[in-house]
């Protein structure tokens, strides 16, 4: 389009010189002719008139340039006609006379002719190319044809709407033109004396009138030339270029069932640059076909390891939710078992309390115990002092005894004594003798009854010795039983102080067994929630594990469906690394890499079902994701014209190319 | 006829005495009793007749040149009297003198003796008391006249004639 706007410049500017010479002739007339503001202000309405003319006819030139490249081939011509329509308006205005406005008005109507004339050649029909599609056999390439017929036919209609449309605007800009035309003659008519009187002024505005009615008539001139001449060449060309497709479609007729060792041969025709995007989209074919048979046989074994995954998941799942069980289950028991340890432990601690006043009784007891025991060591120290002066006093006893006794062995030598005297005096002496018997039987006696109180002094003596003896030992018993006790107490404090330790660390242990209670209970509900989940997963990986096999048997499909092409000898084998460096620069994605690749991806799955092409067309955009609409579009357009490309025109192909440029910016 | 209350007590008193036992003749004479005493292991009786006195150990003075068994000589009341240690006499090894000892003195043959005992047990009547077998020791059965039951126990009857009269008391002074 640039290239065309570039092309127009050039008239462009020369119409603006044009237009430029025209004012500049018209600003020095009205220069010269300043005296009338009348005549002044008519000239301006009629300058602007013109003006507006002048740029009427840019528009229409406009137009017509817009149509096709007919203004560029016209472009010298025009050039030419202008530079004569110049010379003339130059040799008019120098002669200014009211003669030439008939003239100028004369040469109107000849233009109006003329132009109703281009009209109707713009009219009628472009001579259609025939191109004779009956002589191939192939059902492919005739339909490929057809669609070409089509297409083309699509084109001339196109082209003649575009031309009719130029026609009409020229039509409208000449009746326009010609009713101007028509006011300013009636405006001419009306001022016959001002011109008159001004004749350089109005030959100036007759002159600038007459190259605005040239300068459409020779538009009109080189649109009707440019048609005439393009058709002529139309015709040739449309003859070399069907030769040229009838050859290119012999060498690419293999490449239709699928034959990609094909290789279009690169001439010089217009076929050519076909032929060599021909080529590039076999090799691009190629490579996708295989590139497609590696990845679907990767897909294929991706799927098995992931179906052989997603079983071993869902059994893992179902061995999972089995355990959650029997872990739920233990949890509910330790729940249980935890409840039940927390009332017992809170029996026992009020066991341990009880425990703790058993205790402080038995200390008390204790301690009773042991200041009992320190009074009996003093009732027995008491008694033992009470025995010790009682065998001292039997001693005393004994010593009065033992002189007794002596008094009595003292009375027994006396009575002894008298009793011999008694019985030296003789008969005197009998009554004596008695007495002194008497008084011998008493000392006897006395001594007898000493000596047995002797004896039982001593008997007392050694009972009293042992008595004291086994005192002392009692005492030290009930000492050491004292000391006995005391520990005993001790111990019973300890046992206190530890019960009391024991009671405080159950009750402890009873909140936490209950708090542990709890956190079972909360646990088992966790629990629960899991094994929900835990099917939830089970349910996902199955359903995964069919989307998998799926998947599997979808890639295999793939594998059949690009089995069909022919490739060349070790392509397979060397493309799959190349296919890789190809998706890992499509994985930079790099724009132009992307769009030869949809391009390719589009042509090879112009053969594929759509629902495969779907489906590769997802699997194999690495970089940007596939957007549904563009899929779609694509579908539409591998449905509604397969292959089209190797037989559209350049101008078509470059349309297209806009379509999907248009698309691009939204990925 | 009226009777004075005096001469009614003495006409009791005669007929009392006329109608009274007469004091029995008491068998309990100096030939029939003896006094017994404990010579060391020895229990023997002294016959009344022969006791002249029971005294107790009186100082004695030691005669040089006599037997062990005579401790000495003391005074008692005037009269010298030998002292005749009877355990030694007897063979005793150990001597009878001591503060419990009594010295029983008689007079045999113009001679005042002492003999020291061990212990005076009392006066016994030797009438009525059945005769034991005589002791085995030869010494003691020399000087004893008899041996008597008395109180289940034997008792040999020292017969101080003997004593004075046995060769060993003639060896008094060697």
């Amino acid at each position: 389009m640039s290239s065309r706007n570039s092309n127009r410049q050039p008239l462009l500017i020369a119409f603006g010189i044009l237009v430029v010479a025209s004012l500049a002739v018209a600003g020095y007339s009205l220069l010269k002719n300043a005296e009338n503001t009348r005549n002044d202000r008519t000239l301006q309405n009629i300058l602007s008139s013109t003006q507006s003319d002048t740029f009427e006819l840019m528009l229409v030139s406009d137009q017509a340039a817009r149509g096709e490249t007919i203004a560029r081939n016209s472009l010298p011509a025009l050039t030419g006609a202008v530079e004569t329509g110049s010379e003339r308006i130059l040799t008019l205005g120098g002669e200014l006379e009211v003669s030439s406005v008939q003239r100028l008005h004369q040469q109107s109507l000849l233009i109006k002719q003329q132009t109703e004339q281009l009209i109707g050649l713009f009219d009628a029909p472009l001579p259609s190319p025939s191109v004779d599609i009956t002589g191939l056999e192939e059902t492919e390439a005739a339909a490929l044809l057809a669609g070409a017929a089509q297409m083309r036919a699509e084109a001339q209609a196109q082209r003649n709407r575009m031309l009719a449309e130029a026609a009409q605007a020229i039509r409208r800009s000449g009746a326009d033109m010609l009713a101007t035309i028509q006011l300013l003659d009636r405006e001419l008519a009306a001022l016959p004396q001002d011109l008159a009187r001004r004749p350089f002024g109005i030959s100036l505005f007759v002159a600038s009138a007459f190259l605005a009615i040239m300068l459409a008539f020779v538009i009109g001139l080189m649109l009707f030339r440019e048609t005439q001449s393009n058709l002529t060449r139309q015709e040739d060309t449309n003859e070399r270029n069907q030769e040229a497709i009838l050859r290119l479609l012999d060498e690419i007729a293999d490449l239709a069932e699928g034959d990609l060792t094909v290789n279009a041969t690169v001439t010089e025709d217009f076929t050519g640059a076909i032929a060599d995007s021909i080529n590039y989209a076999i090799e691009q074919l190629r490579e996708l076909v295989a590139r497609v048979a590696s990845t679907a046989e990767s897909v294929a074994s991706s799927a098995n390891e992931t179906r052989a995954t997603s079983e071993r998941l869902s059994e893992a799942s179902e061995h999972q939710a089995a355990q959650i069980n029997e872990t739920n289950i233990a949890i509910g028991d330790v729940a249980s078992s935890l409840t039940s340890v927390a009332t017992d432990a809170a029996e026992i601690a009020s066991v341990a309390q009880n425990s703790v006043a058993v205790a402080s009784t038995g200390n008390r007891v204790v301690q009773d115990t042991i200041s009992g025991m320190n009074n009996i060591r003093e009732q027995i120290q008491d008694t033992a002092k009470r025995i010790k002066r009682l065998g001292e006093s039997s001693q005393e006893i004994g010593d009065i005894v033992s002189l007794i006794n002596e008094i009595a062995d003292q009375t027994n030598i006396l009575a002894l004594n008298a009793s011999i005297q008694a019985a030296m005096a003789g008969e005197a002496g009998r009554g004596f003798a008695v007495v002194a018997d008497e008084v011998q039987n008493l000392a006897e006696r006395a001594a007898n009854s000493t000596k047995q109180i002797e004896a039982l002094v001593r008997t007392i003596q050694s009972d009293t010795n042992e008595a004291v003896a086994s005192m002392e030992q009692t005492t030290s018993e009930v000492v050491r039983g004292a000391a006995l006790a005391n520990n005993a107490g001790q111990a019973l404090t300890e046992i206190q102080s530890t019960s009391e330790n024991l009671a405080r660390l159950i009750l402890a242990v009873s909140t936490a067994a209950k708090t542990q209670s709890e956190q079972a209970n909360r646990a088992s509900r966790s629990m629960r929630v899991i094994a929900d989940i835990t099917e939830q997963t089970l349910a996902g990986s199955n359903e995964s594990g069919q989307a998998v096999g799926h998947l599997a048997e979808q890639a295999l499909a793939l594998r059949a469906s690009v089995s069909d092409f022919k490739l060349p000898r070790g392509y397979l084998a060397a493309v799959p690394a190349a296919a890789a460096s190809a998706m890992a620069a499509s994985a930079e994605s790099s724009p132009f890499y992307d769009e030869q690749d949809q391009d390719d991806a589009m042509d090879a799955t112009a053969i594929f079902s759509s629902e495969q092409t779907a489906a590769l067309l997802s699997s194999m955009s690495f970089a940007a994701p596939p957007k549904s609409e563009e899929v779609d579009a694509l579908e539409d357009l591998m449905e509604e014209a397969p292959l089209e490309m190797e037989e559209e025109p350049e101008d078509d192909f470059l349309s297209f190319d806009i379509d999907i440029d248009d698309d691009k910016p939204k990925s | 006829m009226t009777a004075k209350p005096a001469d009614l007590l003495r006409a009791l008193q005669d007929r009392v005495e006329q109608l009274a036992a007469p004091v029995p003749e008491s068998s309990a004479s100096a030939e029939t009793q003896a006094i017994a005493v404990e010579v060391a292991h020895h229990r023997l009786l002294i016959p009344m007749a022969q006791v002249a006195e029971v005294v107790d150990l009186p100082p004695t003075t030691r005669l040089p040149g006599t037997a062990s068994w005579l401790i000495g000589v003391a005074n008692v009341r005037g009269e010298i009297l030998p002292v005749v240690d009877l355990g030694l006499f007897l063979g005793n090894p150990a001597s009878s003198a001591n503060r419990r000892c009594k010295v029983v003195s008689f007079q045999r043959a113009g001679l005042n003796l002492g003999a020291v005992v061990d212990r005076v047990v009392g006066m016994r009547q030797l009438d009525g008391l059945d005769a034991a077998s005589a002791s085995s020791d030869a010494e003691i059965s020399a000087l004893t006249s008899a041996t008597l039951m008395l109180n289940a126990e034997a008792w040999g009857v020292l017969d101080l004639d003997r004593l004075v009269h046995s060769d060993q008391f003639k060896r008094v002074a060697t």
